[in-house]
């Protein structure tokens, strides 16, 4: 497998009235090709933001400090604004988490996906919507006819994701960048669209990075995960391996915070404490106030120690059990 | 962030929805509005601009240069002369002191747009609240009242009423509050409904606090922000309603000083002195831009979506 | 049933109208809950589940006069509730307390937590000596200290603000508490902490929850007996296992089955739920899920079911599966 995606070392900051806030630091991750990779962490991890840098989308007065981000080996931090036009939309796509306030309520659908195939594609008008009636189509949206003449509020929330995962197919992208793309779905139109997003990365070999909180999602349907605490990363590995043999004892937490029918009738094992305000001025490892392990080696900040095939951690615990 | 910006690659301007902790970069609220204030060098003017013009109004006998002037003694010897070491900015056909009639001129213009203003919220704020409080019939019948009010332009009303009670600053005063207080209603009204579907408000019925405790704990201290906006610009409108109504004869009366007054008493000399007329002008064009720019601000530094 | 009901539920009806009805001719009509029936039992926990739009966020206000009921009755404690009005509606209330989702906005942004803490105290007349000792002894039980008691709700974290609202709530010792998405808004570590915190509570206090919930695990994990909702109905109800194990109704397996659970992958196959959730202005006719039932047969379309017993602690809504239980 090749990277499509790869991001180095990157750090996100903010300045504002008290200062700098360091919200990324040094978050290195490598999405392959055809691939649904999960991006997990609660909120105030740095999630969103990392996701809207690839686009270079981040708001004002949130800029990057330093990283790289190659997609296909092609640096985008170095792209200027002209350039990177040509990128959102085109060969990387993005779905928001509230479908409604990402439509513009005036135009019909029809009319907004016909703005953006002739944004990125010299093509004439008729050929522009027989291409936006069958990529309607192909996201199983029934009576596209109609859909196409439909203004935003006419359809319900998921028929309104639908069609924002249509708007993000339909410059063919090699990668779709979904943060939170269900979350303000019900759970049953949610499996709708978590299916079709697992369809379109099998069967059009599209890969995506998909942002969320919720580990069950990330169970359904990743292929590899990375987990992000305080603006880093704490673990890496592919789902399966990941949720059933985590390491870092974050990701333990994690877990075990999520009430599961196992454990019906006893206390469920919450995390005490909470995430650091400012994680750029921590020293140490970001999770040592709130570690039920830590140690006196937590003063320093530890590296990303690879402790098996496609699995790295993020805590000298692993070093130790694997250096011996 | 709306998609076809995005799409069309423009830059996106909301924050990440849930990334970061606001409260990390909150000050608590009236550092932050220093902070904006020092930052904004027009809103910075404009605080200095309105700080002066009430010094000037409340001190006007020890900063005037001509105290007995400015309150309105004749002067003929000196009349109309232009600025000079002697006059700061010349002076008026009675040989009066212009600098020291426009800093005895910002008593009336500060003073009744003040208490306008304020006679104004206090009429109109509790009539709103109860209105959007409470909705239904309450409502209409307040509103419809308001609307009597509003359906006519409130200089035309204002001069209606003076003309009736005779012409007068305290008059004036009472005639355009008269014309103002709904504006306050309707704005309250409408705070006050968006608020009472806020869960604070249902979390407080549910305790089983009363209708009238919510409204003044839990209603009115959220609605002075927007009042607080609206009555700075307001303030800036009512100056020049008042200087209008002095200017045709219907608030402030000679000899008394009053910037509206000045103007007019400056017309027909405005070939042989500039002086007399411009000043006043100036006074009142910046007094106005003042309050305006200062309510702008304000509403900046209050605006949700920037004050998180 | 050998326990007493504390809230006795019967034929509860909640029409909405829509606004602007009268050019068109007709009013047209939300209705967000038709016919419900339902037993809270004095020291349970009853979960509330289903999609947005099903009426159990309106449910859970209309039990508590918040929302006033079109139809129906209401008796709490022995009271018929939707009798009541002013002052005797608003000294009950002390007995009946509620908890939102969102605890940054269900508390007033420009009051301190201490001025929100002592309005219930000072609303229901209790003796001023009281309240300093009650608010103490209780934000030390939710895990606060009187550190947090002069800050402002912006200034507290999501889980600290949720303890908060928790405190006030419990502050006049009701007897019920509707929990209206109470761990929606928190991140799972912290979501973790609160359920943990309203288990223990209602063991030492023996308290009774409406907990109303989208999230059927932590439904599950907390609820004695579970009440599933679907576009206005009760559609099924009964205890938490034998929802769980073995659903009747084929909403609740569709719901069951969609969730997301960690460590499982069924996103490759799973016979889905299609289609969305019609209008509440217009639901179908019989039973209102026949339009997206993967079972529905024709009669579905032409008589509503009813509630009856499809096991020993379980009712549900449905033709087809009663007759396979007969």
């Amino acid at each position: 497998m090749k990277p499509l995606l790869d991001i180095q070392n990157l750090h996100i900051a903010f300045d504002t009235s008290c200062g700098k806030l360091r919200v990324v630091n040094d978050i290195s991750l490598v999405i392959e090709e055809g691939q649904i990779f999960g991006l997990v962490g609660e909120s105030g991890c740095g999630k969103s933001v990392t996701s809207l840098a690839i686009l270079q989308l981040i708001p004002k007065p949130g800029h990057i400090t330093h990283g790289k981000i190659l997609f296909r080996g092609d640096d985008l931090l170095a792209k200027s604004q002209r350039e990177m036009q040509q990128v959102r939309g085109g060969k990387i796509a993005m779905i928001f988490q509230d479908p409604f306030t990402s439509l513009n309520p005036v135009f019909k659908v029809g009319r907004q996906l016909l703005d953006v195939i002739r944004q990125h594609h010299k093509i004439d008008k008729k050929e522009a919507k027989k291409r936006v009636l069958s990529t309607l189509d192909s996201v199983d949206l029934p009576d596209v006819e109609r859909i196409f003449e439909s203004y935003p509020h006419e359809l319900s929330g998921g028929q309104q994701q639908r069609v924002m995962i249509a708007m993000a197919l339909i410059s063919e992208p090699s990668l779709i960048i979904a943060d939170e793309p269900t979350t303000a779905l019900d759970v049953t139109i949610q499996a709708q669209i978590l299916r079709l997003l697992r369809q379109l990365c099998d069967e059009r070999g599209i890969s995506i990075l998909l942002i969320t909180h919720d580990l069950g999602v990330i169970s359904e349907v990743c292929d590899k995960v990375t987990v992000l605490y305080a603006g880093a990363v704490v673990e890496t590995a592919s789902t399966d391996e990941l949720l059933a043999n985590p390491q870092h004892p974050y990701t333990q937490g994690l877990l075990a915070a999520i009430p599961q029918s196992a454990q019906k009738g006893q206390a469920l094992q919450a995390i005490a404490g909470v995430v650091p305000a400012n994680p750029g001025a921590i020293t140490g490892c970001v999770f040592a106030s709130r570690c039920p392990h830590v140690y006196d080696r937590c003063e320093h900040k530890p590296s990303l120690f690879t402790i098996g095939e496609n699995h790295q951690s993020a805590c000298f615990l692993q070093e130790e059990v694997t250096h011996g | 962030m709306s998609l076809s910006r995005l799409f069309l690659g423009k830059r996106g301007e909301e924050p990440p929805d849930n990334d970061f902790d606001p409260s990390l970069v909150q000050r608590s609220g009236w550092a932050h509005t220093l902070y904006v204030i020092r930052r904004d060098v027009l809103a910075m003017f404009s605080v200095l601009w309105i700080a002066a013009m009430l010094i000037s109004a409340i001190a006007a006998p020890l900063l005037a240069p001509y105290p007995e002037q400015g309150a309105g003694r004749n002067n003929v010897d000196d009349r109309l002369l232009p600025p000079s070491t002697q006059y700061l900015l010349g002076t008026d056909e009675l040989g009066r002191d212009v600098l020291s009639r426009l800093i005895y001129g910002a008593r009336p213009a500060m003073s009744s747009s003040l208490v306008v203003v304020a006679v104004a919220v206090l009429i109109g704020t509790p009539l709103g609240a109860i209105a959007g409080y409470f909705g239904g019939w309450v409502d209409e019948i307040i509103m419809r009242f308001t609307d009597l009010f509003l359906a006519f332009p409130s200089l035309l009303l204002a001069m209606a009423i003076v003309a009736l009670l005779g012409p007068s600053l305290m008059n004036a005063v009472i005639a355009l509050v008269a014309s103002w207080w709904p504006w306050y209603t309707r704005l309250v009204r409408s705070t006050t409904r968006s608020l009472r579907e806020q869960y604070f408000v249902e979390a407080a019925r549910s305790i089983g606090v009363s209708d009238a405790m919510i409204i003044w704990r839990h209603i009115l201290p959220n609605t002075i922000t927007p009042i607080l906006v609206q009555s700075t610009i307001d303030i800036g409108t009512v100056i020049l309603a008042t200087t209008s109504l002095a200017f045709i004869g219907l608030g402030t009366q000679a000899p008394n000083a009053d910037w509206g007054l000045m103007i007019e008493g400056a017309r027909q000399f405005l070939r042989q002195a500039w002086w007399y007329s411009i000043f006043p002008g100036a006074a009142i064009f910046l007094t106005v831009l003042a309050f305006n720019l200062l309510g702008d601000t304000l509403r900046d530094i209050f605006d949700p979506r920037q004050y998180r | 049933m050998d326990k007493q009901a504390l809230v006795t539920v019967r034929g509860l009806v909640k029409h909405f109208p829509l606004p602007g009805g009268w050019l068109s001719g007709k009013r047209r009509i939300v209705q967000a809950l038709d016919n419900i029936n339902l037993d809270i039992v004095q020291g349970e926990v009853l979960g509330l589940v289903g999609e947005s739009g099903c009426g159990k966020t309106t449910l859970g206000r209309c039990i508590l006069q918040l929302i006033r009921p079109t139809e129906g009755s209401v008796q709490f404690d022995g009271d018929e509730l939707t009798q009541l009005r002013g002052d005797t509606l608003r000294r009950k209330r002390a007995h009946m307390q509620i908890v939102f989702q969102n605890p940054l906005v269900s508390l007033s942004p420009r009051r301190t937590i201490q001025q929100s803490l002592t309005e219930p105290l000072s609303t229901h007349h209790m003796p001023r000596e009281e309240w300093m000792p009650r608010i103490d002894a209780l934000m030390q039980r939710v895990g606060l200290g009187i550190q947090h008691l002069d800050r402002y709700p912006h200034e507290l974290s999501g889980g600290q603000l949720q303890r908060v609202s928790i405190a006030r709530a419990l502050l006049l010792e009701p007897k019920l508490l509707v929990l209206d998405e109470p761990t929606s808004a928190l991140d799972v570590s912290v979501q973790a902490q609160i359920i943990n915190l309203l288990d223990e509570l209602r063991r030492e206090i023996g308290l009774t929850y409406l907990f109303i919930s989208h999230d059927l695990s932590v439904v599950e994990h907390l609820s004695d007996r579970i009440g599933v909702m679907y576009l206005g109905k009760l559609v099924e109800i009964g205890n938490t296992e034998q929802i769980m194990k073995q659903p009747s109704h084929p909403y609740t397996k569709a719901l069951l089955q969609s969730v997301p659970r960690v460590g499982s992958r069924r996103m490759h196959e799973a016979p889905l739920l299609e289609g969305n959730v019609p209008s509440p202005i217009n639901p179908p006719s019989g039973c209102r899920f026949h339009t997206r039932c993967p079972i529905a047969e024709a009669i579905c379309q032409q008589s509503e079911p009813i509630l009856e017993a499809t096991g020993a602690a379980q009712w549900a809504a449905c033709h087809l599966t009663i007759k396979e239980t007969l």
